[in-house]
């Protein structure tokens, strides 16, 4: 794994020794037990869970690591790499397979329509006066022109 | 002959954000542009892209500078897909600060703000350092801007953290307690308005807090260059601003 990490994203993560300053200033540590020094480490141990438990998904890839690590790791290209890794061996997840399905058929994000397929109706009945304001504003008049389209879709799987 | 530059809305400009891109054309045809909006290109792919495979984001980058050249964009998600993507791009607001320059807007202002305004970075075009608009970590350039309009920058806690955009779709709670955090810090530091510059940033600040009005900085600026309450769009936002 450590290779393949390497390849997708030039981090080398056996540069790590565990100082822990990604973890401490991931404002996202601790959630879903993700700490992004704790996923190096045990990738360097080649732990099988560090895909499977897909914890990656927790980094919001704000590069505050990335500028704090002493070794120049990028934790969230780190965190990109598995997950490219993963989509390779078992497909996009729900939320990757709403943005590509849109990129595909209209060459951009509609963000209701994306959350509506990723999430479900049911996510936006907490929040309804918004929502609804929110459902009105998302239809876009523009269009991609057509010849970028097509290129667009031999770029998207 | 006015100058010409090229416009990169994002997806969120031409839906939900369309007040950001709006008010981004106003000021930049006060400062004397001529300006193409880049509504036919396609998404810069976005952070998922990425996630499914590094390289969609290198093509989709390269596609965008191959029909546009260096785009200006006023998203930070964007800037920071095409940046990372191999591409070029600049921030808006590094365009306005650093290339435009202070005195030019200076120049400008009919109404100074006299408002309390929280700054809110966030993350995208600040980090990594490569791409960095200013210090990764310290940046002072939205804060000198804002100074610039006449408005008074408040220092807040969470000015340069994340806003939970990027996992709003696989964490929602969590997401938007990050957005609640960004607001209440903005609260606590006493200012009246957080002022963002990134469409993802404001959708969140906007639509899942409820403390106080989150407008973009080009409003603030439009504001400041003497355009009327009424052509901000506000009735566009979640959260009322109220003259």
């Amino acid at each position: 794994m450590i290779e393949e990490i390497k390849s997708i994203s030039g981090q080398d993560v056996n540069l790590c020794y565990q100082c822990g300053e990604c973890s401490s200033s991931c404002q996202v540590a601790g959630v879903d037990g993700f700490y992004p020094s704790v996923l190096i480490h045990r990738i360097k141990l080649e732990d099988p869970g560090v895909l499977d438990e897909r914890k990656f998904e927790v980094c919001l890839h704000c590069f505050l690591c990335t500028v704090r690590c002493p070794q120049g790791i990028s934790f969230p290209d780190v965190a990109t790499a598995l997950s490219n890794i993963w989509v390779k061996r078992y497909g996009p997840d729900r939320v990757e397979r709403a943005f590509l399905k849109e990129l595909r058929e209209r060459g951009f994000i509609n963000p209701v329509r994306v959350a509506l397929s990723a999430l479900g109706l049911h996510s936006f009945k907490s929040l309804s006066s918004k929502a609804l304001k929110l459902m009105r504003a998302s239809s876009r008049s523009g269009k991609v022109r057509e010849d970028l389209l097509k290129e667009v879709r031999e770029i998207v799987p | 002959m006015s100058p010409e530059v090229s416009y990169y809305p994002g997806c969120t400009g031409t839906t939900t954000e369309r007040a950001y891109v709006k008010t981004a054309l106003m000021v930049l045809k006060d400062l004397g542009f001529e300006v193409r909006l880049l509504e036919d290109l396609p998404c810069c792919g976005t952070l998922e892209a990425e996630l499914v495979d590094v390289s969609i984001t290198k093509r989709l980058a390269s596609l965008i500078n191959r029909e546009a050249g260096n785009v200006i964009t006023g998203c930070s998600g964007c800037y920071s897909n095409i940046k990372r993507g191999g591409g070029e791009a600049t921030h808006l607001l590094h365009f306005l600060v650093k290339e435009v320059g202070l005195s030019e807007v200076k120049n400008r202002v009919k109404r100074p703000l006299r408002l309390k305004v929280a700054p809110y970075y966030g993350c995208q075009a600040l980090r990594p350092r490569f791409l960095a608009i200013d210090d990764p970590e310290d940046p002072k350039i939205f804060e000198e801007l804002l100074m610039a309009i006449g408005a008074e920058p408040v220092e807040f806690d969470m000015r340069i953290k994340c806003c939970g955009g990027p996992i709003s779709l696989r964490r929602p709670l969590e997401a938007r307690k990050m957005a609640e955090e960004v607001v209440k810090s903005a609260n606590m530091a006493g200012a009246e308005v957080v002022a963002t510059m990134c469409n993802l940033c404001h959708f969140m600040l906007d639509y899942y807090t409820n403390e106080m009005p989150v407008l973009h900085f080009t409003q603030l600026v439009a504001l400041a260059f003497g355009h009327p309450f009424e052509e901000m769009d506000f009735e566009e936002h979640y959260n009322r601003v109220l003259r």
